[in-house]
């Protein structure tokens, strides 16, 4: 049983939801369609079991990455050669002609264009194609030596499972809407990734060879269920709804085609995240309404000239020392609810890797029932900066980093929309589409805490120049029309989003 | 709005409202006109629709470079009794004198060719964003005073003599926002696509060339460039000017395009050189190069082999003259057959890196088509082929036709590329895709990406992929030579 003031149980009483570092957007995504698409996109029912997300799919994958996954595997024949798995795996790895086939290796080129570049690092285990197809998804895997590769956690954490119980059965706190939403997003998920395509086609003609061994489901580990579960808890309600609603209007927008919609679901699942840790983070340190916001910036002249791009700069460290501070602030709560409770067994609550917390375990363990708050805080603060509590911090960084809102490197980091993120956020809006681009702004503040342009009340208005934020938004339209997502009309009104508007809306 | 439409059971009733009031109009009043919806709709697409008593029209069709509106509006803005005689003591008057950039703005603009070559980039700005009337009579204006009253230029002309107007108060210059700050030049949706022609920015060799040493170029350009003839003054830097818009403010003062260059080709003063370099470069838009290249794109269009040549050459839309010949062949009802396997030959490129007709408009499957990135600065992978449209199943169109054309003057600056005769799998064309399918049609390389037309490529193969059913397993590999779709065959397990 972990401590109650381990990180990620610090974490979840937070954000009711456990960032990692290691979880982008990718594999965030990744993992809630492989629950939806191993699950006949809907929750399983009282009598079934939820099936794993671990799938493997290592013939196709060894195809796809130029990379025997079914190496080591000797059981079974395959085809009137009586390839053995291994062989079979050796030569799609390789593009090499089998069993009559003719010209795979253009096959495994066309695959190989689908590698999803954000998660090409590491073993070749952890690399993904783009979500485009059921029968491209598989889970990540890892070879241990001289063993059999297996599919196991890697860079998935357990998330993208609760993200897609929150898309099936979200809580009733998200309410009645967001279940219908959730419902209508999940179905045409699921038309997506089933349409008919010839990379479908490959792909299950090579796996459909396997021996039935391989292609078994795996049976759902304890933190799968846990994850599951953990998507219909009551804290998550206000995170489900944003993520049904968002994904609904992602889903159904009109125009796009389904390879854009499943891309543009990918980002705004994590951006979602990422937004309902910052704002969990807000929530805790009671910021004040002006104060909650990051601001993007578009554009503009050289960094020393831009006093934008700087505060943006500002913005994006702010947002991080919030999330610090939240956790610190959490922290301390959670010791002195704990010490209220008495009798506290403090090293069994706190993760002491390598002794490094002893001196603030004794002072817990001195600590009275009736000690004043600044003095949690001060222990909290030392526990903080004593073991590894920058898991929040880290987590948001990666997410907003893998849908394309960060840009600039180390202290030069700040917020900047790429178009294929302002796509995912017209695409999230489109059930309200087409807007001018003044209302989409403030949607976007008010769904992601963005501030792009004047108007919005935010803080960092006092210390702008209106006419920088007022350019800061004609920078943002200029991209929006360059992108294709917005139309300036004669009467200078910059419309966005007509394309992704839904067809036959209400 | 449902008060007119009763009232126009009984009679005639005009109704003018933007298009976004419109759209609303017809989401409040939902399927009681689901008439009006789809007949809003098909003028939006197509300029105009007729049904039973409702004609819907989208004046923003209207075209201020159609040829009638284009010639009334110069003519409304310089006609030469609006400028000509000058008014009392205009520095314009007299050989020698410091000379009136109001003036000779306006009588530029009563000529054929820079009207003509100011049209050409209108159209592409407009072939980007809808032009207002009063958007274009407010750079027709900028580009013809500056924003300068005759009493300035006389005081200036008093104060400075002729070191006070220069080729930074051209038109050729003004019209592309030359004296605007950034900011404001940005504000106008026209202006900035007009900007986007890269007119300035763009090197030609030769047209460089005669800035450096304008006796090498025809005499026409040598007057341009402010070059002395034998009986001129002495040497200063202004000898040979006989306009403003031969002259160029440097850090030595004043001096002619032709000084400039002998400077920079001849002069052994290091000073002097790397004075007149700075005045070469400039800052921003305003170096001479960008002004000289500029004055040549307006007035030197036949030395630079003719209109269509010169676009080519100084713009960055280098088929510009080519796209409008085309769009104005299609309306008129000519075959482009060979052109239009060209634009094929382009679109394959951009989408799967297979750059050939032969099999037709190849539509890859969409998960490769959005991986592929069309246009970008990356190498073609094979793609996997949904299905292939024949050429003969392809066509050109202009759209504005019918009766667009009875009602407003339209100016062809876009086409549609329509397959099976159906107007729901059509793209529409403009300048900058055009530019985008020729670009890599000819280098087979990456155009550049990010461009909204972009989008539209995508949605136009994302709707031929619905409409037409899989053609069977077939790869469109970008080496194969020569160029063909290859069979797929998959292993046989049985």
């Amino acid at each position: 049983m972990p401590g109650e003031l381990e990180p990620g149980a610090v974490a979840r009483r937070l954000f009711g939801i456990d960032p990692d570092r290691d979880e982008r957007a990718s594999q965030l995504c990744m993992e809630a369609l492989l629950t939806l698409a191993q699950n006949e996109y809907r929750a399983p029912s009282a009598d079934e079991e939820l099936a794993s997300p671990k799938r493997r799919q290592f013939a196709i994958r060894s195809l796809a990455l130029g990379h025997n996954f079914l190496e080591l595997f000797e059981e079974g024949r395959i085809g009137s050669e009586g390839l053995s798995p291994q062989r079979y795996g050796e030569l799609l790895a390789t593009g090499s002609d089998l069993l009559g086939s003719a010209n795979l290796n253009l096959a495994r080129d066309a695959l190989q264009g689908l590698v999803d570049p954000s998660t090409s690092r590491g073993q070749a285990g952890g690399w993904l194609l783009r979500p485009f197809h059921e029968s491209l998804l598989w889970f990540d895997a890892r070879q241990t030596r001289a063993r059999p590769w297996t599919v196991r956690q890697v860079y998935m954490r357990g998330s993208g499972v609760t993200f897609a119980r929150m898309l099936v059965e979200p809580p009733d706190t998200a309410g009645a809407e967001a279940a219908d939403s959730g419902r209508r997003a999940v179905d045409a998920i699921r038309d997506a990734l089933r349409a008919p395509s010839p990379l479908g086609d490959i792909a299950v003609a090579l796996e459909g060879a396997l021996p039935d061994d391989l292609s078994r489901p795996y049976p759902p580990e304890a933190a799968e269920l846990r994850a599951w579960e953990h998507g219909g808890e009551p804290e998550l309600g206000d995170l489900s709804a944003t993520i049904c609603r968002h994904a609904e209007g992602v889903m159904l927008q009109g125009t796009a085609s389904a390879p854009a919609r499943l891309w543009q679901l990918r980002s705004i699942m994590a951006l979602d995240f990422a937004a309902h840790v910052l704002r969990s983070a807000w929530d805790r340190l009671e910021l004040d309404e002006r104060s909650r916001y990051v601001l993007a910036s578009f554009g503009g002249p050289p960094r020393r000239d831009n006093r934008l791009r700087q505060l943006s700069e500002r913005s994006y460290a702010d947002a991080r020392q919030q999330l610090r501070r939240a956790t610190v602030a959490t922290l301390a709560d959670e010791m002195r609810r704990l010490n209220a409770a008495g009798h506290v067994e403090w090293d069994r609550e706190v993760l002491n890797r390598g002794d490094r917390l002893n001196h603030v375990l004794a002072e817990l363990t001195e600590l009275s029932r009736g000690a004043p708050p600044e003095e949690y805080d001060r222990l909290a603060r030392l526990t903080a900066d004593n073991a590894d509590y920058g898991r929040a911090a880290e987590g948001f960084r990666v997410l907003i980093e893998s849908v394309g809102l960060l840009a600039g490197t180390g202290a030069y980091r700040y917020m900047s929309p790429t178009p294929e993120l302002l796509s995912a956020l017209v695409g999230a809006l489109s059930r309200h589409m087409p807007m001018t681009s003044a209302e989409f702004f403030d949607r976007v503040r008010a769904e992601w805490g963005l501030v792009i342009g004047p108007g919005s009340g935010a803080r960092v208005a006092d210390e702008l120049d209106g006419v920088e934020l007022e350019r800061n938004a004609r920078r943002a339209e200029a991209v929006l029309s360059n992108a294709g997502l917005a139309l300036g009309l004669s009467d200078r009104t910059v419309v966005v989003g007509e394309r992704a508007a839904w067809e036959g809306r209400a | 709005m449902r008060e007119a439409l009763a009232a126009g059971q009984a009679g005639q009733v005009l109704v003018c409202a933007n298009e976004g009031v419109l759209r609303d109009a017809c989401d409040d009043l939902g399927a009681d006109e689901a008439g009006l919806a789809a007949a809003l709709e098909e003028a939006l697409r197509r300029g105009a629709s007729k049904d039973v008593g409702l004609l819907v029209i989208n004046v923003n069709r209207q075209r201020p470079t159609a040829p009638v509106v284009w010639e009334g509006l110069i003519n409304l803005v310089a006609r030469e009794e609006l400028w000509e005689p000058g008014c009392e003591g205009c520095p314009g008057d007299g050989r020698g004198s410091s000379g009136c950039p109001l003036r000779e703005n306006a009588a530029a603009m009563r000529r054929v060719g820079p009207r003509n070559a100011l049209r050409q980039l209108v159209q592409l700005g407009a072939g980007e964003a809808v032009p207002t009337m009063r958007e274009v009579l407010a750079i027709l204006a900028w580009a013809l005073s500056g924003g300068k009253s005759c009493e300035q230029v006389k005081n200036d002309a008093r104060d400075r003599g002729r070191d006070a107007h220069t080729a930074a108060d051209g038109y050729f210059h003004r019209a592309l926002g030359g004296g605007l700050k950034l900011e404001s030049a940005e504000r106008s949706p026209l202006l900035a696509g007009m900007r986007a022609s890269g007119l300035g920015s763009t090197s030609d060799l030769q047209a460089d060339e005669w800035l450096r040493d304008s006796q090498a170029a025809e005499p026409s350009v040598q007057l341009l460039a402010g070059a002395p003839s034998s009986d001129d003054e002495a040497a200063t830097p202004l000898r040979g000017s006989r306009s403003p818009f031969d002259r160029v403010s440097t850090g030595a003062g004043c001096m002619t395009f032709n000084t400039l260059g002998e400077a920079l080709s001849t002069s052994e003063d290091p000073t002097l050189v790397h004075t007149c370099l700075a005045a070469l470069v400039g800052e921003g838009a305003d170096g001479a190069q960008v002004l000289w290249r500029r004055r040549l794109f307006f007035e030197a269009t036949d030395e630079l082999g003719g209109p269509a040549a010169t676009a080519a050459r100084l713009l960055d839309v280098k088929h510009l003259a080519e796209f409008l010949d085309l769009a104005g062949s299609v309306a008129r009802g000519s075959d482009e057959m060979l052109r239009l396997t060209e634009l094929i030959e382009g679109l394959n490129f951009l989408v799967c890196g297979f750059s050939s007709a032969a099999e037709g408009l190849v539509v890859p499957d969409q998960a490769c088509l959005f991986s592929r990135d069309p246009g970008s600065f990356r190498p073609a992978r094979p793609s996997l082929v949904h299905a292939n449209v024949p050429i003969d199943q392809l066509a050109l169109r202009a759209p504005d036709q019918g009766i667009v054309e009875e009602f407003l003057d339209v100016d062809h600056l876009d086409l549609e590329l329509e397959a099976l005769a159906n107007p729901l799998l059509s793209l529409r064309i403009r300048p900058r895709l055009y530019e985008a399918i020729r670009e890599a049609a000819a280098f087979q390389g990456p155009v550049g990406q990010g461009i909204a037309e972009m989008t539209d490529l995508r949605g136009f193969y994302g709707r031929l992929a619905e409409h037409l059913a899989a053609g069977g397993l077939r790869v469109a590999d970008p080496e194969s030579r020569p160029p063909g779709l290859r069979p797929l065959r998959l292993p046989h397990f049985a």
